[in-house]
């Protein structure tokens, strides 16, 4: 069985905006298969939205095509439905709608840059992680099966 | 979910008009990747100042969906 995850949108701007970093080789990944990538209706807003200010406000930002990238990405990501959980991410309740995304899709992981989100580690069984680390685990586990 | 042997199978019964029209499909995806993936700054994304922004936009959309 394939792993399914939430990608957060610090992994999201990342991998869409550079091309050297985990970040896209997560969705490099994503592009093979490798992984099932879930959304919900809040979260593929916050991608859209987080993407066009990184690329607004980010003078580093080199990617013009970035609105292409999401239509990919959107298509690549299955769609859940958000379910009405109490999920409350102490350190900071921004973060609750990915843990629930995460929560309606069965994900086993959410890949985050975000600490907020990594300091959680194991919110309703889900492991947040970063991208390094979720690639290494995919990779491992499909090395043994 | 159907196996990929199962696929295969399946494939394999379509007629060929059909076979091809699903190979143009497979081809068409993955490039669509490919052309995407020269797209982007070189190196590493400067992770501090992405998520800085993340977490800004996330708090205002939480802010607004409150006030809604």
């Amino acid at each position: 069985m394939k792993p399914v995850a939430v990608l957060d949108s610090s992994v999201v701007v990342s991998g869409i905006g550079w091309r050297g970093g985990e970040a896209r080789a997560v969705l490099r990944l994503l592009a093979l298969r490798g992984f099932v990538s879930a959304r919900t209706a809040w979260l593929t807003a916050e991608w859209a939205e987080t993407v066009e200010r990184v690329a607004h406000e980010e003078k580093r930002w080199r990617n013009t095509n970035w609105r292409a990238w999401l239509d990919w990405l959107n298509h690549a990501s299955v769609f859940f439905k958000e379910i009405p959980i109490r999920v409350t991410v102490r350190r900071d309740p921004k973060d609750d709608p990915v843990v629930m995304a995460a929560v309606a899709a069965r994900a086993h992981f959410i890949v985050a840059y975000d600490p907020d989100l990594l300091d959680l580690e194991k919110p309703c069984g889900i492991a947040c992680v970063t991208p390094r680390k979720f690639l290494s685990t995919v990779r491992q586990s499909r090395s043994t099966v | 979910m159907s196996t990929v042997a199962e696929i295969k199978t399946a494939f394999k019964q379509l007629p060929e008009r059909e076979q091809w029209k699903l190979a143009e499909w497979i081809q068409e995806t993955l490039e669509s990747f490919e052309t995407l993936d020269a797209d982007g700054a070189r190196g590493r994304e400067p992770v501090s100042a992405v998520v800085s922004i993340v977490r800004k936009v996330k708090r205002e959309r939480r802010e607004a969906c409150r006030r809604a």
